[in-house]
């Protein structure tokens, strides 16, 4: 029985295995055949879009965290009538982190569909 | 004579009329000291802006309190908060928090709280008074007189109480408003605002033994 559960495993990682080898690929021929620019300003918007929705996912917070407070508040804090919290190490990306992504992002695209245009009219 | 016993026993039986405590089976003096070796006591500020709310929560707290469990207006003591151990989830803004501009943790290393008196008490439960106190509060070397409201919660000595210390237990939740300009304290940490008067609260559990 836990050979099979294995093989069954191992067959579920081969067919990702082949997407994503096949849309590699598809990528790769989409840039070959001129439609390069195309491509890059798309995955430029999807890279937008999930920072965007990882920063509303993540509180939509102004300034990137660190830490956050959780409860750890026992049985005997609420018999003593006091809470206890506690800074715990959690990543929560802000506005502030997430705009200078995104500024990154679209200026890259920006200079990528510049010189592909200016090398284009050169040739 | 007689006038004089009489007059004794009114008189005694005032005092035990006004004088508000802990209907609990503990009495007399006690001394409860708050230094908590497991980190649990904690002292937060909260500040609430347009742009953000910050909370600065600390888990270094040292102090004694003394109080008569029968008569709660007899409560005394200081409590000190270690000025470099606040937090408030920013790496660089707990930096910019100690810096001298802020708090100045090297020139200030504690922030003092010391209870002067009981004004108003409130019996909640046999066990649990609700107190409106003022003391002298000391920031960045400046002292100034803060009144505020405070539950009191007191365990006897149990199985339970044990795991957190030896003796009796006094649970404390106290708040109070601070006025950052009052103790020479710019209201600005990397450019973000912080509020003019911040929200102190205490949430501590000292032990008599």
């Amino acid at each position: 029985m836990i050979v099979d559960h294995r093989n069954v495993i191992e067959l579920i990682f081969k067919k990702i295995r082949f997407k994503i080898v096949v849309f590699t690929k598809r990528i790769i021929n989409m840039v070959k055949t001129k439609s390069n620019l195309k491509i890059i300003n798309i995955i430029s918007a999807l890279l937008v879009l999930s920072v965007i929705v990882t920063w509303l996912l993540h509180g939509a917070e102004i300034f990137t965290k660190t830490k956050i407070l959780v409860d750890k508040t026992t049985e005997l804090d609420k018999m003593l009538g006091v809470k206890n919290e506690v800074w715990v190490d959690k990543f929560i990306l802000g506005f502030d982190y997430s705009a200078l992504a995104i500024a990154i992002i679209i200026l890259t695209t920006f200079t990528i569909n510049y010189y592909s245009k200016t090398k284009r009219k050169e040739s | 004579m007689k006038k004089l016993f009489v007059s004794f026993f009114v008189f005694a039986f005032s005092l035990t009329l006004f004088a508000q405590g802990f209907k609990v089976s503990s009495s007399g003096e006690k001394t409860f000291n708050f230094t908590d070796k497991g980190k649990r006591n904690q002292a937060s500020f909260f500040s609430t802006t347009p742009l953000e709310d910050i909370t600065g929560l600390t888990n270094d707290i040292n102090g004694k309190v003394s109080l008569n469990v029968d008569n709660i207006k007899s409560l005394k003591g200081e409590i000190s908060v270690s000025t470099a151990s606040i937090k408030t989830g920013i790496d660089l803004r707990d930096e910019h928090l100690r810096d001298e501009n802020w708090l100045d943790a090297s020139k200030y290393p504690n922030i003092k709280f010391t209870i002067k008196e009981v004004n108003e008490v409130k019996q909640l439960a046999d066990n649990r008074l609700q107190i409106k106190f003022t003391g002298d509060f000391t920031l960045k070397g400046v002292t100034k007189s803060i009144s505020g409201d405070t539950t009191l919660t007191y365990l006897v000595e149990s199985e339970q109480t044990k795991q957190r210390a030896p003796g009796d237990l006094l649970g404390v939740q106290a708040k109070f408003k601070v006025k950052l300009s009052d103790f020479g304290v710019k209201n600005n940490i990397v450019g973000q605002k912080v509020a003019e008067v911040v929200e102190v609260s205490v949430n501590m559990v000292g032990s008599s033994s």
